[in-house]
């Protein structure tokens, strides 16, 4: 089990670095000028000269990409044209609320998906079941960003039950950062107005986020419950008398839930992708509207810097599922 | 011994429903199936309904000069009715037209995403999947690398490096897509590739290219198929996704994605601008999405409730 | 006296896309208190169908078409979710063909185990053991299939041991609850030959011991013979042939049985030549009228394509459904 972790750590050092390289090459064999593209769209072309020797652009292609890498060792992302401020600083700060949305959305899939995939198994083609393949299947479906356009008109704006955007209202006085979780925080910090207000706001994002996660798990499960209740060991534990819900809650699900698994860690990486489309319609303040609102400001480094960060959140998050595979299989623990 | 002492009368030659029974039993029973599944054909409908809007949308819009960009301030905004069924925007055009002519948008960017994520995904995917050693580590590590970024985020990268607008949307959105391919299609060639009759095959001394092509595709088809159904409906969202943050088509352009963009600062008020281009865009990625796991349930035994 | 297990005229079809499998085609056996039944056929001919149906785990998709199970005076067919409770294992249980694929795979031997004792003493209304009274009834029950490593075993996972040992296992599952009646699906089918013999002679042992009633499922007359008193041979879900195992053995009637046992290589004897049964198993949607042996019997008439033959009894509990058994 240590040479396995040891083994899946250094897998993930090799992904980051080859990351890093796929960041560089991004930078680099788009047509146009690099320095231009960093110095950004109103720069004059003294400027841009000015530039191109400060980073180094007039130097050969190696050379530049040993100094990128070095760079990035020692947490060097650049600047940010816009703000001017290092990438790496802005990115810790806004990295916390894109991570608390996540978690909340992962959590809600989770919490929804496997329960229902489990049911939807049981009481296979009966109305339950049909509901939940309809919902799984439009789940994937829905664009994020009109979904979100929907809830705000109608849980905002028409019912008013819950803010329209924001991670806090303007008059809402954020605690003293401890993990930098708002809705920790608050509970840490027992101020329990600001986490009312902190979780009406994550709920409508969360949801959007986390939906279509929620539907490939709960399809998924379905499939997988399905499968492993039609299996030999299931007919055996029928047949000593095991009672069917503890056939169904124990012994599938655990033999059901690997490929959930799987593809947990998956959309993980999906939702991460998709905060630059949820951040963006609900204004949360994450990397994903950094990012967008960089893009769309020509503002070169921080786009990269979130690419990063994404792609290390996500290979973080794989790494982990390979851990809880070999967790719950001893068929993995023993083969290594 | 020669062509004399042919018989009067020529064996008889089977029919083509003789010859082709069992193939013609397969259909049958794919086709029974398929519309014994109510989401199946709701998918085939979706999606028959985005091929004709596409292919004769210009002819179908009401009002077909209002999708390249006329302007008619005195109808701007206007809720919808008879003469307007899904409302007016900013300008003044009609809401129906412009989601109609999207509609063939969306399907060449659609088409251009999953062909190129083919064209590029299959043969690597195959090369890996048959070949050993170096060949197959250098695929599928570069393979790997692309997935371990998802797609949305890096696509988003390349787009600011390129600018934005919609041909660099595809071209980012095609450069992500692929490694999809090689995943599906080397897991898939692994196994083929261990069966009886391509062993045989390698010891009768066929090939490789021959027995890639006649035992090794064909195989692979039926996944591909289905990834290629659902690809087209998660093609055209990620571009309306772009397009939607900004990055892709730009009006007065009638993309899906771009019209909700706009139509997002003209909320509350004016819902109707963007509630039927998003439900234009989730019709038919859900048109795709059914298509495609109708497709799986016939065309994957494995998955079929025997 | 009432038999222990009575099925009579049991007919199973088969939903498909092509139409009804018919799969079991009135079916009657009956099994005695203490008896040891085998029942032997090709793979296909609804045996595995049939020991599956007393205990109510036949395909998912099965419709009885007509007939009935009973056991101890109740009718299986009648059971709901709670009334199975307290058959299965308890009443009824069941060893299968591959103990690999049904052992859960991610979870230890000795939970597998346990649990099945929990759910017995559960059905029979009785105090739930204690931790430490499941480890002892565990070790047990392991040591009466004569697993001597109990510690190594029950914190092993099913990977970790050797198939006879995890027939072993599965065995000790199967007598946890102390059943009347022990179905035994192709126990050995799976197992290399040396282990067969093992198993075998474990079976017979725990059988003459406990004094279990048992039916055996076999399409290897040698394993059949080595347990059951009484034979049934089986042919298309059809029961041909019954009675005792020697008589079946030695004076074999129908014709199917007697080319089955033809096919067998003979040790003793030495002589090489195998016979086979010309032609292959019928279609089941479309079973041929009549005797469904018809097609391949080197005896078949015209009475046979017309009629199907009724199990009529020709010796001393020796019963046989065949037009010309004693041509």
């Amino acid at each position: 089990m240590i040479s396995f972790t040891f083994r899946k750590v250094a897998v993930l050092i090799g992904t980051m670095i080859g990351l890093a390289a796929l960041t560089f090459l991004i930078t680099n064999v788009a047509p146009g000028d690099p320095a231009r593209l960093v110095a950004g769209p109103d720069a004059t072309n003294d400027m841009v000269e000015t530039i191109r020797v400060e980073y180094g652009l007039d130097r050969p292609l190696i050379e530049q990409f040993a100094i990128y890498m070095g760079d990035l060792f020692t947490g060097n992302l650049g600047r940010s044209i816009v703000s001017t401020r290092p990438v790496l600083d802005e990115l810790a700060r806004y990295v916390p609320a894109t991570l608390e949305l996540v978690l909340v959305a992962m959590a809600l899939g989770i919490l929804v998906g496997v329960p229902f995939g489990m049911l939807s198994a049981v009481y296979r083609d009966r109305w339950l079941d049909q509901i939940t393949r309809i919902l799984s299947i439009s789940g994937v479906a829905l664009p994020a960003f009109w979904f979100g356009i929907l809830l705000q008109l109608f849980f905002a704006v028409r019912l008013e039950w819950l803010p329209v955007s924001g991670q806090l209202s303007l008059t809402a006085l954020a605690p003293e950062p401890i993990t930098h979780l708002l809705l920790v925080d608050t509970l840490l910090r027992g101020d329990f107005e600001t986490f009312r207000e902190a979780l009406s706001h994550i709920i409508l994002p969360a949801v959007v986020l986390s939906f279509p996660c929620l539907a490939s798990i709960l399809r998924v499960n379905r499939a997988e419950m399905i499968e492993v209740l039609q299996s030999d060991h299931v007919v055996a534990a029928r047949a000593h008398g095991i009672s069917s819900t503890r056939i169904v809650t124990i012994y599938a699900l655990k033999n059901a839930l690997l490929p959930t698994l799987a593809i947990i860690g998956l959309r993980f990486g999906w939702m991460l992708g998709s905060t630059v489309l949820v951040e963006t319609v609900f204004d949360w303040p994450g990397i994903g509207l950094y990012a967008v609102s960089s893009a769309l400001a020509s503002d070169f480094k921080p786009v990269i810097g979130v690419t990063l960060v994404i792609g290390f959140m996500f290979m973080v998050t794989n790494t982990f599922v390979d851990l809880a595979y070999a967790w719950i299989d001893p068929r993995l623990r023993s083969a290594q | 011994m020669s062509s004399i002492d042919m018989p009067a009368v020529a064996p008889e030659i089977p029919g083509f429903r003789e010859r082709h029974a069992s193939t013609i039993r397969q259909w049958r029973l794919y086709a029974h199936l398929f519309a014994g599944s109510f989401s199946s054909m709701l998918g085939l409908g979706l999606v028959v309904l985005f091929l004709v809007l596409a292919i004769f949308g210009p002819v179908l819009a009401p009002y077909p000069e209002d999708t390249l960009g006329a302007v008619k301030l005195g109808q701007r905004l206007l809720g919808p009715s008879f003469a307007h069924p899904f409302g007016t925007d900013e300008m003044g055009a009609d809401i129906l037209s412009r989601v109609i002519v999207g509609a063939r948008t969306s399907l060449w960017i659609g088409l251009v995403i999953t062909g190129i994520g083919a064209a590029v995904g299959v043969p690597l995917g195959i090369i890996a999947g048959y070949k050993d050693g170096i060949v197959r580590a250098v695929i599928m590590r570069i393979t790997d690398l692309f997935l371990s970024v998802p797609g949305l985020a890096l696509a988003l990268s390349i787009v600011a490096a390129l600018g934005p607008g919609i041909m660099n949307c595809v071209i980012a959105l095609s450069i992500v897509w692929w490694p999809g391919y090689v995943r599906l299609v080397q897991a898939k060639t692994l196994s083929v590739k261990e069966e009886l009759y391509v062993e045989s095959a390698r010891a009768l001394g066929a090939r490789t290219p021959w027995i890639l092509w006649h035992h090794i595709l064909p195989n692979c088809m039926t996944p591909i198929v289905v990834k290629a159904s659902m690809d087209m409906g998660m093609a055209i969202l990620s571009a309306a996704s772009l397009g939607f943050i900004g990055l892709g088509a730009k009006p007065p352009h009638p993309e899906w994605g771009a019209m909700i963009s706009v139509a997002r600062t003209y909320m509350p008020d004016w819902w109707w601008y963007s509630a039927f281009p998003g439900l234009a865009i989730f019709l038919t990625v859900l048109g795709f999405n059914l298509l495609g796991d109708g497709l799986r349930d016939i065309l994957d035994p494995r998955s079929r409730g025997r | 006296m009432t038999a222990l297990l009575t099925i009579q005229d049991y007919r199973l079809d088969i939903p498909t896309f092509d139409g009804a499998l018919k799969v079991l085609d009135g079916i009657d056996l009956a099994l005695d208190q203490g008896e040891t039944l085998g029942i032997v056929g090709e793979s296909g001919c609804g045996k595995t169908v049939l020991a599956r149906s007393i205990l109510g785990i036949g395909p998912a998709k099965g419709k009885r078409v007509s007939g009935s199970m009973t056991f101890d005076s109740v009718e299986l067919d009648h059971l709901d979710e709670a009334g199975w409770r307290r058959i299965r294992g308890v009443k009824i249980s069941m060893i299968f063909q591959d103990p690999m694929t049904y052992l859960n795979p991610l979870f230890t031997i000795g939970r597998q185990l346990s649990d099945v004792v929990v759910a017995h003493k559960r059905a029979k209304g009785e105090r739930l053991p204690s931790r430490a009274e499941q480890r002892k009834r565990c070790h047990a029950l392991l040591d009466q299939v004569q697993i001597r490593d109990f510690e190594r075993v029950v914190d092993s996972y099913p990977h970790q041991l050797s198939g006879g040992m995890r027939q072993r296992v599965l065995i000790a599952m199967a007598l946890a609850g102390e059943p009347q009646l022990l179905i035994a699906d192709e126990p050995t089918t799976a197992l290399d030959v040396t282990i067969q013999a093992q198993i075998l002679d474990l079976l017979r042992d725990l059988v003459d011991r406990l004094g279990l009633t048992v039916v055996m499922i076999s399409h290897d007359v040698g394993a059949i013979a080595a347990i059951a008193r009484r034979v049934a041979v089986m042919y298309a879900g059809v029961v041909v042939e019954q009675g005792m195992t020697n008589d079946i053995l030695t004076q074999p009637r129908h014709p199917y049985t007697q080319g089955l046992l033809a096919a067998l290589p003979d040790i003793e004897g030495g002589h090489q030549v195998l016979e086979s049964i010309p032609g292959t198993i019928p279609n089941l949607i479309h079973p041929p009228s009549g005797c469904r042996f018809h097609p391949r019997c080197p005896r078949a008439t015209e009475i046979c394509t017309a009629q199907k033959p009724v199990a009529r009894n020709i010796g001393a509990d020796h019963v046989v459904a065949c037009h010309h058994a004693l041509d």
